[in-house]
């Protein structure tokens, strides 16, 4: 792992460096028979989890006795059917003065033509309707990615480790009908599926394929590990084959596809070592048949995991660890390090593309929601306020799919996530700011359309 | 290099165990498990010592490892860590973490390896050895979390 591999790195020993000790006197034991001692520890617990089950029945019994002649049974909610959406009382701190919505509904703010996708635990995923705690969809997945227009996904099945053995397939599924799923590709066996993003023009995807058996070869030979692959994607039929764009010259490489202007035959995708900065930003052209990839080096240390497309695949966006802040380029070339607006540092808590703009949210100084819009940025900046009110340490999570909205985290997350979605006008006149708390088990990773 | 004694032994155990049990707490999200598996490994240290010092952190990480899974449960159940350790407190830390949202999506095993390599820093070869796993799905794994932290937002700022 060279420098510019260390970024995952530092973060891991950032956090997990907080992880409290146990006291001195736990580190060691004398020697002893572990297996003997877990088993003594296992038959305390049975004791006592006996006693407690007794004393629950009695007790039970006995608050049964009572209630019966009282009133009727009340259900235990589940931790999701606690979560119902309350309006925040926050909602009327709008950043426009001239302009304080009038008491507003969490229904006004909800729209279920459109929902969420939460990433679960065992790699499942899951749709729900916005105003809806109730999952319409549900999936065992590895990984996926959302249309521009949020209405269709495609994912990798599970499979493909060891234990499972069976060869990973990419699906595209609706989100307004996710029974419904087709395959576009189906892997060979050792191999496996990497980060994947659709074309501009929702006609394509790009994803990278991993090979777990990289072929051995001496050194410096053609030992391809990683591969890009483009699949183009019907409308109601499947047309086109799989078809391999580039292969990483040198094992260990993680080629991170970025996207692709379809209709202008541009993709570009980015490399990085094991650690997660971006060390190669490579454009690929389409010329008819001919494929052309140029590779440029990246000079400073932007994580990959952040490295994100404008919905018209024309900017890309990615946080710049040696500037402290965002830095956004065009797909076609990245010249340098970017470009750093002056308030690019103040979104080190999250650069999110507003989907059908070429403006980059994230959340700025005083608690405020920013939009910086590329195309219009002066020296004095590219930013403008959306809305203010938000509690200390809110993050950007996800625009909705059309951009009217935005989702952000509040509050330490834990068992259940806090989220806060706010709308947001279509220009600087409407009304923004209005918005709604809402609690949820899952990650919320992304919006989706149905309708 | 000179035979590991017993008082080394235990003077490397100390100045490795903070490190180590946070990557085992991290990969089990059990303090139990995570204990166990160290003191286990201590006295196998002990009974016998590795040949050198060296990546000590590694030697003891890959051995508490394969003994919390000898344990009585041979099959060790999967802790969830939205659920299934709630009365730890150790687990209400991670879920505050950044990279505690990776990790509870991932699985113990690929939580072992992205841990193994982000935070002790043992390389590929060493993680496929010490877990016994082709280096392929070690890289595949390593592979896979970056795309994870990407889909959601992880480390983007």
């Amino acid at each position: 792992m060279d420098d510019r591999d260390k970024g995952l790195t530092h973060l891991f020993v950032r956090d997990l460096d907080e992880i409290p000790l146990p006291l001195r006197g736990e580190w060691r034991r004398a020697p002893r028979g572990g297996t003997a001692m877990r088993a003594s520890r296992l038959l305390l617990g049975i004791g006592a989890l006996a006693a407690v089950v007794a004393i629950a029945l009695i007790v039970g019994f006995q608050l049964n006795e009572r209630q019966s002649s009282v009133a009727g049974p009340s259900s235990s909610p589940s931790p999701r059917d606690t979560a119902i959406p309350v309006l925040d009382p926050r909602a009327s701190a709008t950043p426009t003065a001239s302009h304080t919505p009038a008491a507003t509904v969490a229904t006004d703010i909800f729209n279920d033509d459109f929902g969420f996708a939460f990433r679960e635990p065992q790699d499942r995923l899951t749709f729900r309707a916005e105003s809806s705690q109730t999952r319409g969809a549900d999936f065992s997945i590895g990984g996926f990615a959302v249309s521009a227009d949020g209405r269709r996904m495609v994912y990798w099945t599970e499979g493909a480790t060891e234990a499972a053995g069976a060869p990973q397939e990419l699906r595209v599924v609706s989100a307004g009908d996710p029974t419904h799923s087709q395959t576009l590709v189906t892997l060979k066996s050792g191999q496996m599926g990497g980060g994947i993003v659709w074309s501009n023009d929702a006609g394509g995807v790009m994803f990278a394929v991993i090979d777990l058996n990289p072929v051995p070869g001496p050194p410096g030979s053609s030992a391809a590990a990683a591969s890009i692959h483009t699949v183009d994607v019907g409308g109601t039929s499947l047309f086109s084959t799989d078809r391999v764009i580039y292969r990483s010259q040198q094992g260990g490489v993680v080629l991170q596809p970025v996207a692709w202007d379809r209709p202008a035959g541009v993709l570009a995708f980015g490399e990085t070592g094991e650690g997660g900065f971006m060390f190669s930003y490579d454009v690929t052209h389409f010329s008819g048949s001919d494929v052309t990839t140029t590779r440029a080096n990246v000079p400073v240390q932007i994580t990959m995991s952040s490295v994100s497309a404008s919905s018209d695949a024309k900017y890309v966006v990615g946080i710049d660890l040696t500037a402290q802040g965002f830095t956004y380029w065009p797909l076609q070339t990245m010249s340098g390090a970017g470009h750093h607006p002056p308030e690019s540092k103040y979104g080190m808590t999250g650069a999110v593309w507003r989907p059908g703009t070429h403006e980059i949210g994230f959340v700025g100084p005083s608690n405020q929601f920013w939009l910086c819009d590329v195309d219009h940025e002066t020296p004095l900046g590219c930013g403008r306020t959306a809305f203010s009110g938000l509690p200390d340490g809110a993050g950007t999570r996800a625009f909705r799919a059309d951009g009217s909205a935005v989702v952000l985290t509040v509050g330490p997350s834990g068992p259940t996530t806090t989220y806060l979605l706010v709308r947001i006008g279509t220009d600087a006149k409407s009304r923004s700011g209005d918005r709604v708390t809402f609690q949820d088990n899952g990650n919320l990773v992304s919006s989706v359309r149905f309708r | 290099m000179p035979d590991i004694t017993p008082e080394r032994w235990g003077e490397l155990y100390d100045r490795a165990f903070p490190q180590v049990y946070r990557a085992l707490i991290a990969t089990t999200f059990d303090r139990e498990r995570a204990l166990d598996g160290l003191h286990d490994a201590f006295e196998e240290g002990l009974r016998n010592p590795p040949h050198d010092d060296r990546n000590l952190e590694g030697w003891l990480y890959r051995v508490a490892l394969r003994k919390t899974r000898r344990g009585i449960f041979p099959a060790q159940r999967e802790v969830s860590i939205d659920a299934g350790s709630s009365a730890d407190e150790v687990a209400a830390i991670i879920q505050r973490l950044e990279v505690g949202r990776l990790l509870s999506l991932l699985t113990e095993r690929q939580r072992a390896i992205v841990v193994a390599h982000y935070y002790l820093g043992l390389t590929q070869d060493e993680i496929a050895e010490g877990l016994g796993i082709r280096r392929g799905t070690v890289s595949a794994t390593v592979s896979q979390s970056l795309a994870r932290m990407r889909e959601e937002g992880i480390a983007r700022g």
